[in-house]
């Protein structure tokens, strides 16, 4: 795969590297990651999606990166030596029955590998997965994230031919064998805690208490001499991770406190569920992505010629100045590495285990082209 | 501790998973999708037995993923599964504790028994589930099982309902429920729209009519005397929520409900077959009468033949008797008594042939119409003053391929008749003539077995005393009649004449009120038919004195005393006479004579050569020879067969003098 930057972030910029990535020898289709910051409209670059002539699948994402550059303005096209099929489905009012009957007529069920774009900020993002799993079981590998902006205002954020769109998913099925790898480096602090009420990412209550002064509370307790992490109104370090028996456990953050001192989570938060109060550690953090990376390549059956990687943009917050070396532990510097920064969630499945959204969490696929 | 909780908190989320399910897929859809998720299996699925080409195996009932993949560890999980002793299980006898396999390296598979329901199978890629939370797991999949099952007696129970409640619904008869107390419970949708709408509308529709029990038994009493599941059937005429009669079967049924005794009515609305089955019987009876008719006609056709024979004797010998005898002479006068008394059973023998259907038919385009109009001119003159007889005609052409002169005997008889009826009254003799078609609904409906296609119809309607059952019964019998005078023949011969047009005649009748025949005859096919050409006219014969003839007749006939006769009159013509007693002697004879010889006269039904082969021989020797057939019956098939020989001549017996001379005179004038 090669990648074309622009880092203007104009329209011109952008019909500049579709085209780019288009006319590359053996191009068969394009993937295109964009950023928000570019603010590009439907009215401004439909027409140019249009005109493109090999099929085009992206998303809009707060950045983008290839190597180790990171662009929070402007938009990388990926060309790709395999004619993807691309299928957008499910929008804001879309249930899971539908998306599971497009899923159904669609043919993508012979391809190896789905790279999965999601609005991260639709009403129903867990939607697609439970479908996908579904329909096409385990048997493919998933990769994906969700997209949109950090102001965590929805806009269109999916790319396809048609243009941009908002709400529901881009799921693009890849003639190529992908290797995943996932890491998120969050560790235990406390816990068993219940969430006692919830409905989608809005918890309610924790234990019976109201969710974000509970929350507070329980990272309070667990801050360390000299730890401030009262700078906003969520908490930077911590996390809470719902626990899988098999020792896994998935990552989820609060991106929000409501009014109601309800807490907003990044994904899906079911009532019931048993969670445990995680922490961040860079070293931890950082060390996760490079064993992602590696994972990556060791489920990746053939030899690594590219790395498309999907992390989370509260890694990124959380790092801030070392965001830089989370990308060095990303790139092995001998495969090209292209990848964008996720609103949402992350996808990553190698075929063992129920598919479901990871916050916090880099995931890296490991490509044989 | 935290383990130990989690498990717990699975458990837990198994257990609300499976309230939440809403039907035994849905319930094992969530839980697996539960275990799934919190076990951070691939996939799972449930096996239920199912007998397969009588051995009991188990199948795959839900999956989650959807659809099971292609992977070694999926395919092999669902196999291994699909082998296990699916009758143990059934039977008890197949050890509940949970079993693993692994596949490959680091791949297993986990069989848990669903008690009385199927397996549960849990895929773990790259680990294997603990044996401890797989053995803690054990009353949450008892309790699965049991939902499971308590969903799918529910459902089937569901289905029972719904079976029963279409059956109950959808049948054509009327389905009513009662208490002891008589009140109607529960009544199907055709029991409301018959009875009326609700239950006490139904009730009230009941009482009015007839009260529903069979005679002479009230519902204490059914209630009182019947055990459970005792049934009882009467047929009862009822009448339904819009007063409209209806003929039913009913059927009680007595049954226990809940500790208390119940009815079911089954009311069968048996209108119409009953209906059915009496116009089957009428028919029935009409077919039987038909075929005695035809049994006696044949007799009759063939007595009356064997009669005309003897016939032709006595009048011939009589008339050549009356040529020798002295008109002065005493014997003159009896004479001419037997002259009458053959004349009148001439008469009478033609009516015979007439009733047997095997009259004398000389069959010709006519228009009945015109027929009837020209009849009714010549019966009104007859008829007594306060009677009169009126013709509605058709516009339509009513032609007909018949005999007129048998045409013209049913009218005469059906317009008398119906003029007598009258009696001192007086009053309207209205006949109609017209064209109709009658498929085989409306011909079985008159009771009538004809083809279907177009008739003509003549209708002679009267508005007299009318005929009760049994006489419109045996109207058509020989020998019946309702009149002072009459030989009771007129209607039997009308309708053998129609039967031998392939037609028919049927009766209505009404005591006090008046009786209708209609007389069916098919309507004659006008594009193949030229119906009224003009008639060839036949120069009228030369009338000649007997004994002024001059020529040699072959006569062929098998009787001998009509041989005699007829010879003796030919004779008597002036003829001079080869008489042959069958018709190998006819040919031989007829071979030594063949120039000699003028004319042909030869009996139509004889032994060993019948007329028409003598016929056929004859002309086969001497294209030109004039014939002429002579027979006491001359049936349709024997006219149709003349007919495909146009230059035959017939002579009824039993024939005069005179007669025979005009058949003779009119074969060798046509001839000529």
């Amino acid at each position: 795969m090669k990648a074309c930057l622009d880092r203007t972030g104009t329209v011109e910029g952008l019909e500049r590297v579709l085209y780019e990535a288009s006319v590359r020898p053996g191009a068969r289709g394009i993937l295109l990651l964009t950023c928000d910051a570019n603010h590009y409209e439907p009215l401004t670059i439909d027409p140019v999606l249009k005109r493109t002539r090999l099929p085009v699948a992206g998303a809009v994402f707060p950045a983008v990166f290839a190597k180790t550059e990171l662009l929070e303005l402007g938009s990388i096209a990926v060309s790709l030596p395999s004619a993807p099929r691309v299928l957008a489905c499910g929008g804001d009012r879309s249930d899971e029955a539908d998306i599971t009957k497009s899923l159904m007529e669609s043919g993508l069920g012979n391809h190896p590998t789905m790279l999965v774009l999601t609005d991260g900020l639709a009403s129903n993002p867990t939607a697609i997965l439970d479908a996908l799993f579904d329909v096409f079981g385990l048997e493919i590998t998933y990769l994906g994230g969700g997209a949109g902006s950090l102001t965590l205002q929805q806009r269109p954020c999916l790319i396809t031919n048609e243009g941009l769109v908002r709400g529901g998913s881009v799921v693009v099925g890849l003639d190529l064998a992908c290797g995943i790898g996932v890491g998120h480096g969050h560790a235990k602090v406390a816990g068993p805690h219940q969430i006692t009420a919830a409905s989608g990412r809005l918890v309610r209550s924790i234990d019976w208490h109201p969710a974000a002064s509970y929350y507070r509370h329980l990272i309070q307790q667990r801050l360390r001499p000299g730890e401030d992490d009262t700078g906003g109104v969520v908490s930077r370090n911590f996390c809470l991770a719902m626990n899988r028996l098999d020792g896994e456990f998935v990552v989820r953050e609060a991106v929000r406190v409501l009014d109601d001192d309800s807490l907003e989570f990044a994904a899906e938060m079911p009532e019931g569920e048993l969670v445990d109060v995680v922490r961040a550690d860079r070293a931890g953090m950082l060390a996760a992505a490079t064993e992602a990376r590696q994972e990556a390549q060791k489920n990746l059956s053939a030899p690594l010629r590219t790395n498309l990687c999907f992390t989370c943009c509260a890694r990124r917050i959380f790092l801030q100045d070392d965001f830089e070396k989370e990308l060095q532990a990303l790139d092995s510097g001998e495969v090209p590495l292209f990848g964008a920064i996720t609103v949402g969630g992350e996808i990553g499945n190698n075929g063992d285990r129920y598919l479901d959204y990871y916050n916090r969490t880099c995931v890296v696929g490991a490509f044989e082209v | 501790m935290n383990d130990l909780l989690l498990r717990f908190k699975i458990l837990f989320d198994v257990l609300l998973s499976i309230d939440e399910g809403i039907d035994v897929t849905s319930i094992l859809n969530r839980t697996l999708r539960v275990l799934l998720r919190k076990l951070g299996c691939a996939a799972g699925g449930v096996f239920v037995p199912k007998a397969d080409s009588g051995a009991e195996k188990f199948e795959l009932v839900v999956s989650v993923p959807r659809h099971i993949q292609s992977s070694d560890t999926l395919l092999q999980a669902a196999d291994f599964v699909r082998e296990m002793p699916a009758e143990e299980f059934l039977q008890g006898q197949l050890d509940p504790s949970p079993v693993h396999r692994r596949v490959g390296d680091r791949d297993f598979f986990h069989v848990l028994t669903l008690p009385g329901f199927g397996l549960l199978v849990l895929v773990k890629i790259g680990a294997k589930l603990p044996e401890e939370l797989l053995q803690s797991m054990q009353p949450i999949v008892k309790r699965l099982a049991e939902a499971c099952l308590a969903q799918q007696r529910k459902s089937w129970l569901q289905e029972s309902n719904e079976r029963f409640r279409a059956l109950f619904e959808n049948t054509q008869d009327s389905l009513l429920v009662f208490d002891e107390s008589g009140a109607v419970v529960e009544a199907n949708q055709q029991a409301q729209k018959r009875f009326g709408l609700s239950h006490e509308q139904i009730r009230a529709a009941i009482d009015a009519g007839l009260g529903l029990t069979p005679p002479g038994r009230t519902w204490s009493d059914l209630f009182a005397a019947s055990g459970p599941n005792s049934s009882i059937t009467w047929e009862q005429d009822l009448k339904d929520g819009a007063g409209q009669k209806m003929e039913a079967e009913i059927r009680l049924g007595i049954y226990s409900f809940q500790n208390h005794k119940r009815a079911l009515l089954w009311i069968k609305d048996i209108t119409e077959r009953r209906t059915m089955e009496r116009e089957q019987l009428r028919i029935e009876r009409e077919r039987e009468r038909a075929k005695r008719l035809e049994s006696l006609g044949l007799m009759t056709s063939g007595i009356a033949h064997d009669f005309n024979n003897m016939l032709s004797a006595i009048s011939g010998h009589t008339e050549l008797a009356l040529l020798d005898v002295d008109k002065k002479d005493a014997v003159m006068q009896r004479l001419h008594h037997i002259e009458a008394a053959t004349r009148s059973l001439s008469a009478l023998t033609k009516q015979l042939l007439a009733f047997s259907g095997s009259g004398r038919f000389k069959l010709e385009p006519i228009d009945l119409g015109q027929l009837a109009e020209e009849i009714l001119g010549v019966i009104r003159v007859s008829l007594p003053q306060n009677i009169d007889a009126i013709l509605h005609g058709s516009p339509e052409s009513c032609a007909v391929m018949a005999d007129a002169a048998q045409m013209e005997q049913i009218i005469m008889n059906l317009v008398t008749n119906a003029a007598q009826a009258y009696e001192k009254n007086g009053g309207v003799v209205e006949v109609a003539v017209g064209r109709t078609g009658l498929d085989a609904k409306a011909i079985a409906a008159r009771g009538l077995a004809l083809d279907p296609g177009d008739f003509v119809i003549l209708i002679v309607k009267d508005q007299a005393r009318g005929m009760t059952a049994q006489q419109v019964g045996q109207i058509f019998e020989p020998f019946y009649t309702t009149k002072a005078s009459g030989r009771g023949l007129g209607l039997a011969a009308a309708q053998g004449i129609a039967r031998g047009h392939k037609g028919a005649i049927c009766v209505s009748s009404t005591l006090g009120v008046g009786t209708t025949f209609e007389v069916l005859v098919p309507a004659l096919d006008e594009a193949r038919h030229q119906p009224f050409a003009p008639a060839e006219k036949t120069p009228a014969p030369v009338g000649k004195a007997p004994g002024e003839h001059e020529g040699t007749v072959l006569l062929v006939d098998d009787q001998p005393e009509v041989l005699e006769m007829a010879q003796l009159l030919l004779e008597r013509l002036g003829y001079e006479v080869l008489a042959a007693s069958g018709g190998r002697e006819a040919l031989s004879i007829f071979e030594k004579h063949k120039h000699k010889i003028s004319v042909a006269v030869v009996d139509l039904t004889m032994p060993e050569m019948d007329g028409i082969e003598v016929f056929d021989a004859l002309r086969s020797m001497r294209p030109e020879l004039r014939v002429i057939l002579s027979s006491g019956y001359g049936n349709e098939q024997v006219s149709l067969r003349l007919q495909n020989r146009e230059s035959a001549h017939f002579v009824q017996k039993p024939y005069s003098l005179s007669q025979l001379q005009t058949a003779l005179e009119n074969a060798m004038h046509r001839s000529a």
